[in-house]
């Protein structure tokens, strides 16, 4: 039973074209928020040579040269990257409605999108809230026990959130319910009562997504050159997001053998 | 090891044999180590009542040519008696981000001061602030010893500017600045400034024997040596430290303390550290064993047989990160391991083993010649170490941390300034991270050995003397030839700042202009056309200097300071300029941007 909710996930997940809409979006969004750096005075600038090379040391003392004009100019790129991450997370929002239903064979792509977007939305809404109670929870526990309880305690309730919202995602396309609030509850019911399944494939998420990030660690001692490194960060962000839709066969697989 | 054994005769002879109060002090030999105050002590910590009682004979030897009538006793820990002291009033209560609260003040009282003979001196002594003025029944001749008697009683604040009590039950103590200590007398005055808010100290060597009782189950941390294992005794630890050659003692004690021991050499570096904290142990004996051995190679050995590292509590952080004799308060600031918050500390605090643990500078009046060159000491370490501070890309080197601390530092204040005339963050922008900055400039405009050999002879000349800015300056001059750009113009106050001027439309002729006052040599590289570049020297004497492109060339790339040898330099992205965007390092630093916002994205974005 296991065997096959673990083997249908990856199968629905081994379509791989289906990550390419949410790829192509980060990829697209991730160049605008670039453009800025290809101002024409700041392409003469020789530093650029070294701020490619060690960006952290230099970006900190380039700003600590203008404190005012780089604090400015780096709330602007923070306010830029938060806007661009919101929309994202809505292009999430978008594109998992219409993936989940074509692995679930009720709806196509762009007619499974439209039709959970707004519900998706709004779960993403109170994902939201239920995340900052979840930090705050984690600074509580921090002034209480220590930072190090706090942080434990932050990311074990932010990563049971993530859970809960994955598995309401399922069960919207499989109940074909689109009530935020109605399928966080049906979520948090799956989860509890297949839990040793739920958490064994979220351990199993999470272990394939800690094993990107230690590879990619490793590797980027090993590469160098302009063609190779962005290669390689490209297949990462390519491999991250594609954990992440299998996390989601996986809840789809689990919720309907429920 | 001479000057160690020279040290004994002169404690055998001076301490343990005079038979009045006042006599005459042995005779030295020109590679003795001039004793100049040594304690013997016998001390108890009542871990209930946060007090130090105890007892002390001071063996004072006048070294100066000049006849005393009058000594003076520095009471540190009277600074925290309340709220209106010259220390409170400068600092506000704070030290550090702490506040000192009202409820747990510190303070020192006096109960019995007299010579060894039993002359009262308690009586016609005076007392102001942080002094007590002690006058003499009878005049101190030049090279004649006085031994005095005192007993005392410290209470210890709430872990507040160095010393104090915190940690699991108010168990931890850190226990310095602790106990009534000579001031000095040096160069025909006695020190009599208060102790200010951003001051250390300034104090003469000497030889410490300290007998220290704590409750049961405590162990004790202290300068020097234990000589030989705590003894029990009626539900109490008695244990006793030794130590020669050194301006201060002070200990820690707590029943918390767990031990681990590395070796540097032939100095045993000890690290006791709080159970909550054993992550941190690798870095503390890495950065101990690491800069011990470096500073040691670079300036001179250290002189001790043993370093020992104290690790504070989160709740005591405000007697972490402090440096005496042979004994360093370390902390991890909050932060986990790994952070580098370790290594820059503790690397720090033990450059403070040559700064001024063996050059005795006044650190109150001259601050910049114990921090500053301590500074500069310890991010040389961790910039040759690969100690860096913060987590993974995120993390930063120490010239940059050196440079964002300076970012603070008014312009135009001169940086060998007395401590108290900073503000608090003038103080660490200036005294430390400009002073560092300086000092990294000049050793990369001369050379990195040149420069350390000229430090090592600063060492050298200076080792258990009290010099000054003016010793320092005349030591590494005569090392490394005038240097007008840093001691004149620098330290004064002046900024170092280069700019590309203007590269004419033909591109023939590039000017390069002197923004700051500080007339540092400087390199220029040109790149021409043809790929090929040239570097000149220019001295920075002018205001500008322009240079032409060979005959028929045109330069298509300039750069001010391209190996990056000018640190200290304030504003940097106004130091070259190319007439060809450069498209393939605009699309490498585009690529690492993309991935660190894609990354971003994923993490927040496709959430739940």
């Amino acid at each position: 039973m296991f065997g096959s909710i673990v083997g249908n996930g990856i199968r629905y997940a081994g379509r791989f074209r289906l990550v390419l809409p949410l790829y192509l979006a980060v990829l697209l969004l991730s160049l605008f928020q670039i453009w800025p750096l290809f101002g024409a005075d700041r392409l003469m600038n020789p530093l650029l040579t070294q701020l490619a090379d060690r960006p952290a040391d230099l970006l900190v003392d380039i700003m600590s040269n203008a404190p005012d004009q780089a604090g400015r100019t780096v709330a602007a790129w923070s306010g830029l990257t938060v806007l661009l991450t919101l929309l994202f997370g809505a292009i999430y929002n978008f594109f998992s409605g219409g993936i989940l239903s074509v692995w679930h064979g009720s709806r196509s792509l762009w007619e499974g999108s439209r039709y959970f977007f707004l519900c998706f939305s709004g779960l993403g809404l109170v994902l939201g809230f239920l995340l900052m109670i979840a930090l705050a929870i984690g600074i509580g526990i921090g002034m209480l026990a220590g930072a190090m309880a706090g942080a434990i305690s932050a990311i074990v309730l932010l990563q049971l959130v993530n859970l809960f919202g994955e598995y309401a995602r399922a069960a919207a396309v499989i109940q074909n319910r689109r009530n935020p609030l109605l399928l966080l509850g049906r979520a948090m019911r799956v989860v509890m009562t297949k839990l040793p399944g739920v958490l064994m494939l979220a351990i199993v998420g999470l272990g394939l997504h800690s094993a990107v990030a230690l590879l990619y660690g490793s590797l980027t001692t090993r590469v160098s050159g302009f063609p190779v490194t962005i290669l390689v960060e490209q297949c990462v962000i390519l491999a991250w997001l594609w954990i992440k839709l299998l996390r989601l066969a996986w809840a789809l697989s689990l919720t309907a053998a429920t | 090891m001479r000057n160690y054994r020279s040290l004994l005769v002169l404690l055998i002879v001076g301490l343990y044999i005079p038979s009045a109060p006042i006599s005459a002090a042995p005779g030295l030999q020109s590679t003795q180590v001039a004793a100049v105050a040594s304690y013997r002590m016998e001390v108890q910590l009542d871990a209930e009542a946060k007090t130090v009682r105890g007892t002390e004979r001071i063996t004072y030897v006048n070294r100066s040519e000049d006849t005393l009538n009058e000594l003076y006793l520095r009471l540190y820990l009277r600074a925290f008696r309340d709220l209106n002291t010259t220390w409170m009033q400068e600092s506000g209560g704070e030290s550090r981000g702490f506040a000192i609260k009202p409820d747990e003040l510190g303070d020192m009282t006096v109960e019995r001061l007299a010579l060894a003979d039993g002359t009262d001196l308690l009586a016609t002594s005076t007392l102001s602030d942080t002094l007590l003025r002690v006058l003499l029944p009878r005049p101190l001749v030049a090279g004649q010893q006085i031994e005095l008697d005192a007993s005392w009683v410290s209470k210890l604040p709430r872990a507040f500017a160095r010393t104090g009590y915190g940690g699991k039950n108010d168990t931890f103590f850190m226990v310095g600045q602790w106990y009534p200590k000579m001031a000095v007398y040096d160069r025909g005055r006695w020190d009599t400034e208060p102790w200010h808010a951003n001051a250390e100290f300034f104090h003469d060597f000497g030889s410490y024997d300290v007998t220290i009782d704590v409750p049961a189950g405590y162990l004790v941390a202290g300068v020097g040596v234990p000589a030989g294992p705590a003894q029990a005794q009626a539900g109490r630890s008695i244990v006793r430290y030794t130590a020669d050659q050194v301006t201060d003692f002070a200990f820690a004690a707590s029943p918390d303390f767990q031990t681990a021991t590395a070796n540097a050499g032939a100095v045993e570096v000890v690290l006791y550290y709080l159970p909550e904290h054993a992550a941190a142990v690798s870095s503390y004996l890495a950065a101990g064993v690491g800069s011990i051995t470096t500073f040691s190679s670079w300036f001179g050995q250290y002189p001790h047989p043993r370093l020992t590292i104290v690790d504070v509590p989160s709740d005591a952080e405000g007697a972490g990160g402090m440096e005496y004799p042979s004994l360093i308060t370390g902390g991890t600031g909050g932060l986990p391991d790994g952070s580098g918050f370790v290594a820059y500390v503790t690397a720090h605090e033990i450059g403070h083993q040559w700064w001024p643990m063996q050059t005795a500078t006044n650190e109150a009046s001259e601050p910049w010649l114990d921090e500053g060159l301590t500074e500069y000491s310890g991010a040389r370490y961790n910039d040759q170490a690969g100690d860096r501070l913060g987590f993974g890309p995120l993390s930063i080197g120490p010239a940059t941390f050196e440079r964002l601390n300076m970012t603070g530092a008014p312009l135009g204040i001169a940086l060998d300034q007395p401590s108290w005339r900073y503000s608090s963050g003038g103080y660490g922008s200036l005294v430390y991270a400009k002073t560092a900055l300086g000092l990294w400039t000049l050793e990369r405009t001369v050379g990195t050995e040149r420069f350390r050999q000229a430090m090592a002879a600063y060492l050298s000349a200076y080792r258990f003397k009290h010099p000054r800015a003016a010793d320092f300056r005349a030591s590494l001059e005569q090392s490394l030839g005038p240097q007008p750009w840093f001691f004149d113009q620098y330290v004064t106050g002046g900024e170092i700042d280069y700019a590309v001027g203007a590269l004419i439309p033909t591109r023939e002729q590039v000017t390069i202009m002197r923004k700051g006052s500080v007339r540092v040599p400087v390199e220029v590289r040109l790149t021409l056309a043809d790929g090929t570049n040239t570097t000149n020297s220019w001295d920075g004497q002018s205001e500008s200097i322009s240079y032409n492109a060979p005959a028929g060339g045109q330069i298509v790339q300039v750069e001010i300071d391209p190996a990056r040898k000018l640190l200290a330099e304030r504003v940097i992205i106004d130091n070259g300029l190319s007439v060809e965007p450069l498209y393939a390092a605009a699309a490498q630093l585009a690529a690492r941007c993309m991935f660190v916002f894609q990354s971003f994205a994923q993490l927040f974005g496709l959430f739940g």
